[in-house]
């Protein structure tokens, strides 16, 4: 307050110097008005004088007139008698002040005179007066005795008063105008105060008028200036910035950014708590407002409660266009506003942190992604690039079939099995791919996807609706692909740097049949010896090369799983240790291509196969009974039938064969199969003539 | 888990058709499409989803098969506006399941009808969205989900 009373302390002196003006002309006025009254008075007794003076002269003669005509003489000497007291007292009373009779005989008191020359005539007057007191005061002495003559004493009066008269009248009428020229003084003298005092307050009016409305106008710009600068800084500044009350009412003013930042225009005296409710929810809300009450509790320590704050770093969902809404990450920043120590308004500061968090999130994500990466990276930098290429791609065509199986519209039950058998062997050959190349990220998830579906087909009551953890698992796959496949990019630019651009050899492109020999091998405890010929030979377009490698993978798979013994059962049949796998590529003269696989294992065990058959209940026991070898060997290819009790990586699954099979048929190819119980198994494969093009380089 | 998310979705369109006179709503084997060339039939009702994943989810059915659901519902007039609303009132209930079902992490916005495809621009980039037919009667329709970030690639 003290300040703002500054500001006025000019306008406040001046109005005071202005009122005292005013007083003082008034109080002169006054005083002076009183002092005019006063000198009227005196005027009139010092006018009585000369009419007493004449009075008095009038008296004597008609005293001495009466006398002589022997007249009564009581009025004429009462009239004297009061006339002398009158003119002697009020003259006294013009010399030394005092007291006096008025016009209606009232008490008067006057004042001595001091002008000068009413004092001269004053002087002057006394000293004629004073005998002539004497004479008439003798005369009335000698009236009061019966029977003194007063006639002498009466003729000094009246000589005296002959001599005199003329002279005592005319000081007194001397007396009359010089009071009457002091009144006369007096009251210019007044007029001219009260021009000065007002023309005085006059002008100091004029100089508050002009200083205050200078000053008015001087505060009402500076006010404007402020006004400007404050809309200056709230267009301007980035945050979001209002004052918050303590009934959760968003002040007057806030800046431009905040409508931006929250997402609505409405804001000046809105409550907050509605709007947070629209933006973070209503549970969220409270813990908020919350906090908020806590701030305006004076008594809590600001820094302490600070820490708390829910909304430092909130995502909150702003409605757009369209009805959609959009994700930003806020922050609210709350300061208590202190006036003169009290606590009225938090101010508020509210920013867009979503770059900020997006940026750390991104970070943290591709910190995730380089972990992964280096997990993928070790587990595909083993595969030749090219090789690894090339898998990718019939990946993603495994992935293409996988889904245009799962989106062939069907209905029913059967079309749904039907659905499951080919995705199945689509999933079983991605598999020994992946296996081939021992590629064992690929093929840990082939093998979960091949026992979803394994777990769908045993289920009895198929809707579509079971195929969505299949669909789920694809998508995730082919993400997973994708994300090799860049790092595979990479991978192969290295390769290429390191080896100067030469391509890989063409054994490496099949090498990866040996190391599944290998594995599956080591995995099934039995050793084999893998040998190849015409692989190397022959230059195959891709897809011809991908489809010989995926039937290789198969054959050597079943022939380890199936046909190859124990290391010991082999010796007990008098064979080496060591199984043999023949694998034979050759092109005949139409061109086409001839696959022969030949394992020296035990050849199929047919009645291992018509129990299988019997237990699987599919067929009738009677017809199982019936059948020749031939049929009983063309079970292989049935899907779902594996001779192997117990499943596991290499076979069981009772896929393998199908598969096989049905890659022959799709490329228009043929099978054959013979074998020799004890001695040896062999698959043949007879596929049409490749396309020229697109030949492998 | 993405798949129960996507299964409280699968779950709105079946609580639809349920409530039809026609009970026999039958759900596809699910598969994916590319965002590049988004799934349409003639009519489509989409939702924005935001929060914990972001994206949309959309109910897209051929003409003939809404008339037909609208006169199976009692409404004879088949009207292209009465065809937006049955739309409109199914990507609803698909979306009141999921805020029922997901709670505040999800922020859903309100059903959007239009005609044919939606725009690229809801599509997250880089994903697929998976496709749910929907089989009523003889007809196809679809829903597709679509959803960036934490949905697909958990």
């Amino acid at each position: 307050m003290g300040h703002s009373m500054g500001k006025y302390r000019g306008i406040l002196a001046s109005i005071a110097l202005f009122l005292l003006l005013d007083a003082s002309v008034l109080m002169l006025n006054f005083f002076m008005s009183y002092q005019i009254a006063d000198d009227a008075v005196g005027v009139n007794l010092a006018g009585r004088q000369r009419m007493l003076s004449q009075r008095m002269v009038k008296s004597l003669f008609e005293l001495e007139h009466n006398l002589d005509v022997g007249a009564a003489i009581d009025a004429p000497r009462t009239e004297l008698a009061q006339t002398v007291t009158l003119f002697d007292q009020t003259l006294t009373a013009f010399s030394q002040g005092g007291a006096s009779t008025g016009a209606s005989d009232e008490e008067v008191i006057l004042q001595a005179v001091n002008a000068e020359a009413a004092q001269v005539a004053l002087d002057e007057a006394l000293i004629v007066w004073h005998p002539y007191r004497v004479r008439i005061e003798a005369v009335l002495a000698g009236l009061e005795r019966e029977t003194f003559d007063v006639r002498p004493a009466l003729a000094t009066a009246i000589a005296y008063a002959r001599e005199n008269n003329v002279a005592l009248l005319t000081l007194m009428n001397d007396l009359t105008v010089e009071l009457e020229q002091v009144a006369a003084s007096k009251a210019t003298r007044l007029r001219l105060i009260q021009t000065i005092g007002i023309s005085l307050a006059l002008i100091n009016f004029l100089i508050i008028l002009f200083h205050f409305l200078r000053q008015l106008r001087d505060s009402d710009r500076k006010i404007e200036a402020a006004r400007q600068e404050t809309t200056e800084i709230l267009d301007t500044v980035q945050e979001g910035l209002f004052l918050l009350d303590r009934d959760l009412v968003i002040g007057n003013q806030h800046s431009k950014h905040l409508a931006e930042i929250l997402g609505r225009t409405e804001l000046a005296g809105q409550r907050f708590d509605a709007i947070l409710t629209s933006l973070i929810g209503e549970a969220d809300q409270d813990t908020a407002t919350k906090f908020i009450g806590l701030l305006f509790e004076g008594r809590i320590k600001e820094k302490l409660v600070g820490d708390l704050n829910p909304l430092s770093e909130i995502r909150v969902f702003l409605p757009r266009e369209k009805g959609v809404t959009e994700s930003r990450y806020l922050s609210f920043n709350f300061s208590r506003v202190k006036v003169e120590g009290d606590l009225h308004h938090l101010l508020v500061t509210v920013r867009d942190i979503t770059d900020r968090i997006r940026l750390a999130q991104e970070l943290e994500a591709s910190k995730a992604r380089g972990e992964e990466q280096l997990g993928m990276l070790t587990g595909i930098l083993h595969v030749n690039p090219a090789l690894l290429e090339s898998f990718i791609t019939g990946t993603f065509e495994t992935f293409n079939n996988v889904n245009q199986l799962l989106e062939q519209p069907a209905k029913d039950t059967r079309g749904l099995r039907a659905k499951i058998d080919n995705l199945f062997i689509e999933v079983h050959r991605f598999k020994g791919e992946a296996a081939a190349l021992n590629l064992e990220i690929f093929e840990r998830e082939a093998q979960a996807f091949e026992q979803e579906v394994a777990g769908l087909r045993q289920q009895d009551n198929l809707v579509g609706n079971d195929f969505l953890k299949l669909t789920v698992r694809l998508d995730r796959l082919i993400g997973y692909t994708h994300s090799i496949q860049q790092l595979a990019g990479k991978l192969a630019t290295f390769g290429k740097v390191a080896s100067h651009g030469s391509v890989p050899a063409l054994p490496e492109s099949w090498r990866h049949l040996e190391d599944l020999a290998r594995k599956v091998a080591s995995r099934q405890g039995k050793e084999v010896m893998l040998v190849t010929s015409g692989l190397i030979e022959h230059e195959l377009p891709d897809d011809s090369r991908r489809l010989v490698s995926d039937l290789c993978i198969q054959f050597i798979r079943n022939a380890i799983a199936h046909g190859i013994e124990t290391p010991d059962a082999r010796l007990e049949s008098q064979k080496s240790e060591k199984g043999r796998i023949d694998i034979r590529l050759v092109r005949l003269s139409d061109g086409k291509l001839e696959l022969t696989v030949t394992d020296d294992g035990q050849g199929f065990d047919l009645d291992a196969i018509r129990e299988r058959a019997l237990a699987s209940e599919r067929w009738h026991p009677q017809e199982v009974e019936g059948w020749d070898s031939k049929r009983l060997t063309s079970l292989i290819f049935e899907p779902g039938f594996s001779t192997k009790i117990e499943a596991d990586e290499d076979a069981g699954q009772g896929v393998g064969m199908d598969v096989v099979m049905r890659q022959v048929q799709s490329s228009r190819g043929r099978i054959r199969l013979s074998s020799r119980r004890g001695r040896y198994c062999r698959f043949e494969v007879t596929l049409p003539a490749p396309v020229a093009s697109r030949v492998a380089a | 888990m993405a798949e129960q998310r996507l299964q409280v979705f699968i779950e709105g369109v079946m609580h639809y058709f349920r409530h039809t006179s026609d009970k026999d709503v039958k759900v596809g084997t699910p598969y994916l499409v590319e965002n590049d060339a988004p799934l349409s039939f003639d009519v489509t009702g989409i939702i924005g989803i935001t929060g914990a994943c972001q994206g949309c989810v959309y109910f897209t059915a051929p003409r003939i098969m809404l008339r037909h659901l609208l006169l199976s519902l009692g409404e004879p007039d088949t009207s292209a506006d009465n065809m937006f609303d049955l739309v409109g009132e199914v990507a609803n209930t698909i979306s009141g399941n999921a805020r029922r079902e997901f709670g505040k992490d999800f922020m859903i916005s309100v059903p959007l009808v239009l005609e044919g495809a939606p725009e690229q621009v809801r599509l997250p980039k880089g994903v697929r969205s998976f496709v749910i037919p929907v089989y009523w009667k003889a007809y196809s329709a679809a829903m597709v989900i679509c959803l960036a970030g934490g949905g697909q690639a958990g």
